[in-house]
């Protein structure tokens, strides 16, 4: 079965990049831990390894291609065995395959992560009862910050009667690794 | 008191009073591995390794937050010092720490979950790299301050003194940590109460964008314990031999109540400092040279075709049972749920 090679993101913030080079040719092997191309982000360029070991079946997105989006299919990798047939039954698969979803695997469970799960914050005692409730997840929760002058600032807890403490950024508090 | 350059501190307990010794004590001899021993290595090394690449590979997806960093080229140094502790024996290091925790037997499931944030996930999800514990398996951390762990460990440490529990407290850190001021407060209270601790000192030789010889005044990080007279010494940390054999000398010096111990960890690690890292600092055909000269894994592979202890056909069907193991862990830390929200307000201190 092809293996999908997909745009790495290799930076917290990247969203796309540009394939700058491919230094491995179709048809070449590869190993795990080769690098197999360069990608510029949006910060530095970065080498792309092969996770994987194959036959570098058929390159989809060409050297110099500006803006490839994160997760895009940008080369199949044949394994051991495998001709050009599976090439071709793999590269008429749709290309914006979901993360990490081979188009075989049998109803892709990825969704089941990302559905919001019935919280229950009513138990709280520190909520006032009656507030309004609006379901999210752990990531979506930092969006807070964006809430405007009057809004709580992140990473600050406020005492006193009646406030209750806010949950910030954790990456505010401290920030001593990259 | 004069610090003798070569006392015999590693040797004589009698000596290790007066002279106590900031010696640089001889390497020991290095044991071979037996059949069991080399593929015990073979597949606990591979293990990490495969893990790592598939979580740099998650990571290239999006689907693990903020930083991540790899323990690629450095397996035997866990693996190794895990072939030589007892159980009971703690560990505790910073956020390079996937491989620590393998090598721990923590299950990669829940390693790799925590990492893309799940409920299944050893800290529930809401821990990632830097903080993740198991106190059953003896892991104290997985920290994201450089260098806070040399002071947890020797708490550890202090811990296992007072309770009497005769284990000794494993504390890593790199060469870029080596240079943090309370690695010295605590290299100062260590050796004062003789506590029961290894500092593990993984010199990968780059400081997350700087060699360790353009940060540090002295590169010998085996004697940075000197002023305070705790003994040290350099390894091969490529080859799991020499990292188990100076293991097994470091704990029974620790366990026999002399003190702490060093053990400067020559090692190398192939990715940048985090996936972000383009690594331009050091040139291709240096990561090459590592890679093909010095790889810890190749060189247990190699031991073990040579004395016919294993068929090619064999390690194939390692790598095979080991990328299992890994494609399931990626697959549950894609597939269980995240943490309901209103885990924001469990666990912390309210």
């Amino acid at each position: 079965m092809p293996i999908d090679i997909l745009m790495p993101a290799l930076s917290p913030t990247m969203e796309e990049g540009k394939l700058a080079k491919w230094l491995k040719a179709e048809g070449d092997t590869v190993s795990a831990g080769d690098v197999i191309a360069e990608i510029e982000t949006d910060k530095a360029t970065m080498e792309v390894e092969a996770v994987d070991e194959g036959t570098l079946g058929k390159i989809l997105v060409p050297e110099g291609t500006d803006a490839v989006k994160v997760n895009e299919k940008i080369a199949i990798l044949l394994g051991e065995g495998e001709d050009a047939n599976a090439l071709d039954a793999a590269a008429s698969a749709p290309a914006a395959a979901a993360p990490s979803a081979p188009a075989e695997a049998p109803a892709p469970a990825a969704p089941v992560a990302a559905a919001p799960v019935a919280s229950k914050p009513a138990d709280d005692p520190e909520i006032p009862a009656g507030t309004a409730m609006k379901s999210s997840t752990v990531r979506e929760a930092p969006a807070r910050r964006h809430g405007g002058r009057n809004a709580p600032r992140p990473g600050r807890l406020r005492h006193g009667r009646g406030s209750r403490r806010i949950p910030g950024r954790l990456q505010d508090h401290a920030r001593p690794a990259r | 008191m004069a610090v003798t350059k070569k006392s015999s501190a590693g040797t004589s307990a009698k000596s290790a009073g007066r002279s106590r010794g900031a010696a640089k004590t001889a390497a020991p001899a290095i044991a071979d591995f037996d059949k069991d021993q080399e593929l015990h290595a073979y597949r606990e090394m591979l293990l990490i390794r495969r893990f790592e690449e598939k979580a740099g590979q998650l990571y290239g997806m999006g689907l693990i937050g903020g930083f991540c960093h790899l323990y690629i080229g450095q397996e035997a140094v866990v693996v190794g010092l895990q072939m030589a502790k007892k159980d009971g024996d703690q560990m505790v290091t910073g956020y390079r720490d996937h491989g620590h925790m393998l090598a721990m037997d923590l299950d990669p499931k829940g390693v790799m979950a925590e990492l893309t944030g799940r409920r299944g996930g050893l800290s529930k999800g809401k821990g990632g790299s830097m903080h993740m514990f198991s106190k059953e398996k003896h892991f104290y951390g997985g920290h994201g301050i450089v260098g806070a762990q040399v002071s947890l460990g020797t708490g550890i440490g202090f811990a296992n003194k007072y309770r009497e529990n005769g284990n000794v407290a494993m504390a890593f850190f790199g060469d870029g940590a080596s240079n943090q001021g309370q690695v010295y407060e605590s290299f100062n209270m260590a050796e004062l109460w003789k506590l029961p601790v290894i500092y593990v000192i993984e010199n990968n030789k780059y400081g997350m964008g700087t060699s360790v010889s353009r940060a540090s005044a002295t590169t010998d990080l085996s004697q940075r314990g000197s002023s305070f007279g705790i003994p040290g010494e350099q390894v091969d940390g490529m080859d799991v031999r020499a990292v188990k054999a100076a293991g097994e000398k470091a704990l029974e010096w620790c366990r026999s109540g002399k003190g702490p111990y060093i053990l400067e960890m020559i090692t190398y690690r192939y990715r940048g400092h985090s996936m972000s890292d383009p690594a331009k600092y050091r040139s291709k055909d240096e990561v090459q040279k590592m890679r093909t000269e010095h790889d810890p894994i190749e060189q247990v592979r190699v031991r073990l075709v040579e004395n016919k202890w294993a068929t090619e056909d064999e390690l194939k069907a390692i790598d095979k049972d080991v990328r299992a193991v890994v494609a399931e862990a990626a697959e549950f830390a894609q597939t269980d749920p995240e943490p309901d929200p209103s885990e924001l307000y469990t666990d912390i201190l309210r």
